[in-house]
């Protein structure tokens, strides 16, 4: 520090100095506190589940098997030292193999591209089946889950893609990807050789599953971020502007639509004849099928949905993301029972960090996916008891 | 400190792009550009305020090093001679200020454009804690999301795929430095004059490095991010243009009157005090260490 006679200069150029150091420190700590945080390549964990009681789990670091009932990690995808592309995709299951895609890897120092990639996985001990993976099919995220009919996957990708490849080789099986406005989040749904796709550009496509090429086009008003539900002549999606809608499945001619009170996040699930779907803020409907006409309105209190309801034994059981009054970083979530006759809530149970991820039913354990620290996967009985945990796994 | 960060950065970015968004048709592209202009003119006195600082500091360097070449040993009087030129040394780090001040909005402009493109679903949720509830009722969000990510033959929310992006950002970060160096005085072979000041090094370097180090960065920024720099730099050159035409002015203005400040070559005192043989010691100094000299030859 420059020493002056003047002790008023010396002072001054001090108290500036100091002024400045404070600044920067403030700015610093900003700086700091930006760069913390979530990361722009991640998201909740994906969750499938077989018939032969084994979970699938796309919780970013691998993908992992998971055997409910004896509660051990069967495998874990990659399993080599090369690190992977996140993964968060819910896996497809169908026959014996796993199918997903990843969140993509840089694709070198000077490249802006990022190298996408799909996976088969055998069910059995998740080795990569022959001609797999498959990379540079995509330019973004696969978020969506894959829809595997025969010898065909369809996929779609966060930059607007639709594609399909041949099961066993590997290889693209439409002449040309189909694109969309905006980016594919949910699983399509097949029929007779069409497929109906889902999209944030807020509509529903149909295509001709042999070749990707448009058979019709709906709007929804709002955008679509989970999957499409295929029942007889009705396809069945939630939307963003607070509606689910039933599309005629021949002519993509809206059949009806129901009223919610928040945005629809999570996809309307089908049984027995009812429609069932969940908003935003939690308010639970059911509907007719064929009609849309509401049956019952309940509401899980308190909650953030974004997950798909799923029903056993007379029971709907929906994920809750937490309460939307409560600080995000201290949010829990909760998993809560309703009857799905009256729609009178059974039960509530809470868990120690919010769930976002659809459930799935095995046996008679509902296994629901949390992002916690010490915590994957928590089972709770049909009447809601916890009866068990999976440990995030910590390579 | 991320609640705060979020509370005064993040979240007012994010709502205003969704308002701007949503009030100028729902385009994205024009959002960014009158953010860009706002942010400008929010920092417009602190930007003026550091390149005319700048500027200054680059004439007064001749100046600068003589005075600290003579006076290294007497920082008391080094201060007292940069007082006289109009010199604060303080000043070099309130010049850093603008820069450090655009990194919290480079940070936030990146997570908000990240964030209301729903790059993932995680960070699309993370809107509705984000979003206030007027800009809600105002703009019906739900409907409006996610933000179309499609401009030109851009995808808004990933890098560009073909370099346009971080070639132009490289192009107006260096016009935009040039800018603010005065260029090197030429001799009378009309080569450019030697300059053997090392800020002055420093400088040249950093016109280079800096524009690098952003062309760079872009090559990985979502393109939307990329577009800022860009309209932001080309603000910044029109700023800087204006603001060296300005300086020029006043001081032809100042020279006319007679009152141009002492901001020009060497202190007419620390020439007349610098000796002869180059040793930094003034001429009284000078005067009896040769008296001394001549009283020692004599013994």
């Amino acid at each position: 520090m420059t020493r002056c006679h003047d002790g008023g200069t010396l002072n001054k150029v001090k108290r500036l100095s100091r002024k400045q150091a404070l600044i920067f420190l403030v700015l610093a700590s900003f700086v700091l506190a930006a760069c913390g945080g979530r990361t722009a390549d991640s998201s909740w964990p994906g969750m499938a589940a077989d018939d032969q009681g084994v979970v699938y789990v796309a919780y970013g670091p691998a993908v992992i098997a998971v055997d409910v009932e004896s509660n051990e990690e069967l495998w874990s995808f990659p399993n080599g030292e090369e690190r992977a592309a996140p993964f968060y995709a819910p896996p497809t299951v169908v026959d014996g193999e796993v199918v997903f895609g990843d969140y993509g890897v840089s694709g070198g120092l000077l490249s802006p591209n990022k190298k996408i990639s799909v996976y088969s996985l055998s069910a059995t001990d998740g080795t990569l089946n022959d001609n797999w993976p498959v990379s540079e099919i995509a330019q973004d995220r696969i978020v969506a889950p894959a829809l595997v009919v025969g010898d065909m996957i369809f996929m779609g990708s966060a930059d607007n893609l639709v594609f399909a490849l041949d099961a066993t080789t590997a290889q693209p099986a439409w002449p040309k990807p189909f694109t969309a406005d905006h980016s594919i989040w949910g699983k399509s749904a097949y029929s007779d050789g069409v497929i109906y796709v889902p999209s944030l550009d807020k509509n529903v496509y149909a295509l001709d599953a042999s070749d990707g090429s448009v058979i019709w086009q709906s709007n929804v008003q709002g955008s679509v971020s989970d999957k499409a539900v295929l029942n007889s002549e009705l396809v069945y999606v939630g939307s963003f502007d607070m509606n689910a809608y039933a599309l005629d499945a021949q002519t993509g001619e809206i059949r009806w639509n129901a009223p919610a009170e928040a945005a629809v996040w999570g996809a309307p699930l089908y049984v027995d004849g009812i429609v069932y779907f969940v908003d935003l803020n939690g308010n639970v409907f059911a509907v007719g099928a064929e009609s849309g006409e509401l049956i019952w309105q309940s509401v899980a209190e308190n909650s953030y949905v974004t997950a798909q309801p799923v029903y056993a034994e007379g029971k709907l059981f929906i994920a809750s993301a937490g309460d939307p009054a409560a600080n995000p970083d201290q949010r829990t979530g909760a998993l809560i029972a309703f009857d799905a006759e009256t729609g009178a809530q059974l039960w509530s149970k809470s868990t120690a960090r919010p769930l976002f991820t659809t459930p799935v039913v095995t046996g008679d354990t509902v296994v629901v996916a949390e992002e916690d620290l010490e915590n994957l996967l928590v089972y709770f009985s049909f009447d809601g008891e916890e009866i068990g945990t999976f440990p995030r796994p910590t390579s | 400190m991320s609640e705060l960060w979020n509370l005064l950065i993040l979240n007012p970015m994010t709502n205003a792009l969704m308002l701007l968004y949503s009030f100028l048709g729902n385009n994205f592209v024009l959002a960014i550009a009158v953010f860009t202009i706002l942010i400008r003119l929010i920092t417009l006195p602190l930007n003026l305020r550091q390149q005319r600082s700048s500027m200054r500091m680059q004439e007064m360097q001749p100046q600068i090093q003589a005075i600290q070449k003579k006076y290294k040993d007497n920082p008391q009087r080094m201060q007292e001679e940069f007082k006289k030129i109009g010199y604060n040394p303080t000043e070099t780090l309130t010049g850093c200020l603008p820069l450090l001040i655009q990194f919290p909005i480079l940070i936030g402009l990146y997570r908000a454009i990240i964030i209301l493109l729903g790059s993932t679903p995680q960070s699309l949720f993370e809107l509705t804690d984000r979003i206030y509830a007027w800009v809600n009722s105002l703009v019906g969000v739900s409907t409006a999301l996610p933000i179309p990510n499609q401009f030109l033959w851009l995808n808004l929310g990933l890098p560009d795929p073909y370099y346009v992006l971080p070639v132009l950002v490289f192009a107006t970060m260096f016009i935009s430095q040039r800018l603010l160096t005065p260029s090197k005085p030429k001799q009378e072979d009309g080569k450019k004059k030697q300059d053997d000041n090392p800020m002055s090094g420093m400088t040249q370097s950093m016109q280079y490095t800096m524009p690098l180090m952003f062309g760079f960065f872009s090559l990985s920024f979502p393109s939307g991010l990329s577009i800022y720099f860009i309209l932001s730099n080309i603000i910044g050159i029109g700023q800087g243009y204006l603001t060296r035409r300005n300086m020029a002015k006043e001081k032809e203005a100042m020279a006319a009157r007679g009152d141009l400040p002492k901001t020009t070559g060497v202190p007419a005192e620390a020439k007349a005090t610098i000796s002869s043989d180059g040793s930094g010691k003034s001429s009284r100094t000078q005067k009896r260490s040769s008296k001394r000299k001549r009283r020692s030859a004599k013994r």
